[in-house]
C-alpha cells in the first residue's frame, strides 16, 4: 500500500466487462482497485453502488467519476478505468462511459490538502483540452498516469 | 464591468461542486461577464467564500447547490437562480440566462415577521432597507445606555442648578458613565450600519469615525454635535461614496489593499473633513439664529404661549441635535436669568417624545415592527427621567409619523408649561425633576406633560393604524 494518490498501477485501460451496466462494470472497478490499493473489495463496491442510487456519476463526453467514502482511508486515493466499449451509465448526455474516474476519500476531509487535489480533476474534467488528453489517450494507461498525474501528484 | 457571483455544493463535495463551479465559470465567461466568483462549499472546506458585498454589488447570483448553501441569508433582498449541479454541469450557459427573471430571494426568518403585512416587500425601497439596518444595530445600545443613564439618575441624582448631579465615586456615578459611553456610540452604530447595508464592510471605518466627530461639538467648532440626523446623513453619504470607490478600475495588485488603507482613509478624510469645514459654520450659524428668534420672542411676555410651542417644536425636532440643544441651552440661560419659566416649559417636553412613542407602541403592539417593539419599554424609562434620545430608534426607523406626533405633542406640553406658570430651578427635564421638587407645581408640571402625551399618543396611533390598513407600514 503506497501514501500517494494516483500510482501506475491504479489505472487499467481497455477492461471488458460481461455486460456493459454500470453495476458490472463498477463491479469490476472494485475487483480491479481494491488489491492493489489494499482495501476490500466489498466495502469499495458498496460505496461505490450507494453513490450511485444518489444520483449520477456520469456526466459528459464519455466520462464518469464513481466515488464513495472509505472510513480506513487517511488519505484519498484515484484510479482510472477506461473500458472497451461504453458502459450504459444514465450519464447526463445520455453518452456511454469510456473512462472512470474513480474518486476514494477518507471520512473527515476537512482542510485535507489531497481533497483539494480531487477538486482540482474534477474542475479539469470540465475542461475541453483535458478531456481531448483523456479521449485520445484511452488504451495509453503510462499517458494516462502522467496526465491525471500531473495535476494529482501535483 | 459585469460580474457574477454563485455557490456550489453537492452531498459529497469532493466532484460534482466543483465540476459545476468550473462550468459556471466558463459559462459566465463566455457570456460576457467581467468577473466571475464561484463558491464552492466542498468536503474540504469552503473556497472563495462570498462576502455580503459582493453579493449585493453583482450583476447576477446564480446557484448550482444540491443541498442547502452555507448562511444563506447572506443572498437576503437579492435576485437567485437555484440551480442544482446537474444543471450547472449539463447547461450551465441557460441557468445563468434565468437570472433575469429570476425571484427575489428572502430568507425564512424575516419573511415570517412580515407575513401579515408584506405584499410590497419585495419592492422596499433600498433606502428604507438601509436606514433600518442602522435602527436594528443601534437599538441595543439605546437600551442599555439610556436605561443606565436613566437608572443612575433615578437612584443617584441630586438635582442641583448645574443639573442632575450624581455622587462621585458612588456605584450610581460608574453606571452612568458607563451608560453615557452606550449612548455615544448610538451615533457611530446608526451610521456605520446604515453604510455597511450600502457598501458592506469597507465603508464601517470612515463613516463611524466620521460619525464620531460630526457629534463632537469640540472637533466642529460649535456648541453641539449634529446628532443623529447628522449620523443618519453621514451614513447615507459615506455608503454611497465607498460603492462608488469600489467602482473604480484599480490595478489587481492594488485591489486587496482597497478595503484595508485606501478606502478608509480616504473616506475618513472626505467626510469628517466635509462635516468639519464645510457644515461647522452652518450649524454655528443656525444655532445663534434660533437664540436670537428666542431672545426676541422672550422679550414681550405676551408671547409666552407662542414661545412655549417653538421650544417644544425645538426640542422634539433633532432630539440632541443643535436645535434641541438650543432650546436646553436657552431654558439653562433662564434659570440664572431668574427666569426660570422658560426652564419650565422645556421641561414639560422633553419627556413626551420618549413617552409618546412607547406608550403608543405598548398600547398598540400589533401596529409596530418588532424592532420598535423592543425599544419601546426603555422609551418609557427614559422618558420618565428626561431623555429625549430614547425616541430615537422610533423615529428613525418610521420618520414619517413619529415626528408629525412628537413634535404637536411637545409643543402642546411646552405651550402647556406656559400657560400653567410652570418654573424649573434645574437644568434637566421630564417627570423626575418634578418629583424631585424642581418645579413650583408638581401637579400642573405633571398634567402639562400628560396632556402632551395624550395628544402625540392619538396623533402617532391614528397615522400608524392608517398607514397599516393601508399596508404601507413597514413591519419587518
Amino acid at each position: 500500500m503506497s501514501n500517494s494518490i494516483l500510482e501506475r498501477n491504479y489505472i487499467f485501460t481497455d477492461v471488458s466487462v460481461q455486460t456493459l451496466e454500470k453495476e458490472t462494470a463498477l463491479n469490476k472497478i472494485g475487483e480491479l482497485l481494491s488489491d492493489p490499493m489494499g482495501l476490500s473489495k466489498d466495502e469499495l463496491v458498496a460505496g461505490l453502488l450507494k453513490r450511485e442510487k444518489e444520483g449520477t456519476t456520469g456526466f459528459t463526453d464519455g466520462l464518469a467519476i464513481p466515488h464513495a467514502t472509505i472510513s480506513s482511508l487517511s488519505d484519498p486515493k484515484v484510479g482510472v478505468i477506461t473500458f472497451d466499449k461504453p458502459i450504459e451509465w444514465d450519464s447526463l448526455d445520455g453518452e456511454g462511459v469510456r473512462a472512470a474516474f474513480v474518486l476514494l476519500t477518507p471520512e473527515n476531509g476537512e482542510n485535507n490538502v489531497h481533497l483539494k487535489m480531487l477538486s482540482q480533476l474534477s474542475r479539469n474534467l470540465m475542461k475541453e483540452e483535458f478531456v481531448k488528453k483523456i479521449q485520445d489517450n484511452l488504451s495509453n494507461g503510462d499517458e494516462l498516469f502522467e496526465v491525471v498525474g500531473n495535476i494529482i501528484n501535483a | 464591468m459585469t460580474t457574477l457571483v454563485g455557490v456550489t455544493k453537492c452531498p459529497v463535495g469532493i466532484a460534482h461542486t466543483y465540476m459545476a463551479a468550473e462550468k459556471l465559470e466558463q459559462a459566465a465567461k463566455k457570456l460576457g461577464y467581467d468577473k466571475v466568483k464561484i463558491e464552492t462549499e466542498g468536503a474540504s472546506g469552503t473556497d472563495n467564500l462570498l462576502t455580503r458585498q459582493e453579493i449585493v454589488d453583482a450583476d447576477a447570483i446564480v446557484f448550482g447547490a444540491d443541498v442547502a448553501v452555507d448562511d444563506i441569508e447572506r443572498f437576503d433582498g437579492q435576485k437567485v437562480v437555484f440551480g442544482d449541479t446537474t444543471s450547472a454541469i449539463k447547461d450551465s450557459a441557460s441557468l445563468i440566462k434565468q437570472y433575469k427573471d429570476a425571484p427575489i430571494y428572502h430568507s425564512s426568518s424575516k419573511e415570517e415577521v412580515s407575513s401579515d403585512s408584506s405584499s410590497s416587500k419585495g419592492q422596499q425601497n433600498p433606502l428604507v432597507k438601509q436606514l433600518l439596518n442602522g435602527v436594528s444595530h443601534m437599538i441595543p445600545f439605546v437600551v442599555v445606555g439610556g436605561l443606565f443613564i436613566a437608572l443612575s439618575i433615578a437612584f443617584g441624582g441630586h438635582p442641583t442648578s448645574s443639573g442632575m448631579v450624581i455622587t462621585k465615586g458612588t456605584v450610581w456615578a460608574a453606571m452612568n458613565s458607563v451608560g453615557t459611553l452606550g449612548f455615544t456610540l448610538m451615533i457611530p452604530i446608526l451610521a456605520g450600519y446604515i453604510a455597511d447595508a450600502i457598501a458592506g464592510r469597507a465603508a464601517l471605518a470612515p463613516v463611524m469615525i466620521s460619525a464620531m466627530v460630526s457629534n463632537s461639538p469640540d472637533i466642529l467648532g460649535t456648541k453641539a454635535g449634529t446628532g443623529f440626523l447628522g449620523a443618519i446623513l453621514i451614513g447615507f453619504l459615506g455608503g454611497y461614496l465607498v460603492k462608488w470607490i469600489n467602482t473604480w478600475k484599480v490595478p489587481k495588485d492594488l485591489r486587496p489593499v482597497m478595503p484595508i488603507f485606501v478606502i478608509p482613509l480616504l473616506g475618513t478624510a472626505i467626510l469628517s473633513g466635509a462635516f468639519i469645514y464645510l457644515l461647522g459654520g452652518p450649524i454655528s450659524w443656525l444655532m445663534t439664529a434660533l437664540e436670537s428668534m428666542l431672545k426676541s420672542l422672550s422679550a414681550n411676555p405676551s408671547t409666552n404661549i407662542i414661545l412655549g410651542a417653538i421650544l417644544g417644536l425645538m426640542v422634539a425636532s433633532d432630539m440632541g441635535g443643535p436645535i434641541n440643544k438650543v432650546a436646553f441651552l436657552f431654558g439653562v440661560a433662564s434659570i440664572t436669568a431668574n427666569t426660570p419659566q422658560i426652564m419650565g416649559m422645556v421641561a414639560c417636553s422633553v419627556a413626551v417624545p420618549p413617552l409618546t412613542v412607547g406608550i403608543s407602541t405598548l398600547i398598540n403592539k400589533n401596529h409596530y415592527s418588532s424592532a420598535e417593539r423592543s425599544a419601546a419599554l426603555p422609551a418609557v424609562l427614559m422618558g420618565l427621567i428626561g431623555i429625549t434620545e430614547g425616541t430615537i430608534p422610533s423615529a428613525t426607523a418610521n420618520p414619517k409619523r413619529v415626528f408629525p406626533s412628537i413634535l404637536l405633542g411637545s409643543a402642546v406640553a411646552s405651550a402647556c408649561g406656559a400657560i400653567f406658570k410652570i418654573t424649573d430651578v434645574v437644568p434637566h427635564g421630564g417627570p423626575i425633576v418634578g418629583v424631585l421638587g424642581a418645579t413650583n407645581s408638581l401637579p400642573l408640571f405633571l398634567l402639562s406633560i400628560a396632556i402632551g402625551v395624550a395628544v402625540g399618543v392619538l396623533t402617532l396611533t391614528f397615522l400608524q393604524t392608517r398607514a397599516v390598513s393601508h399596508g404601507t407600514a413597514h413591519l419587518s
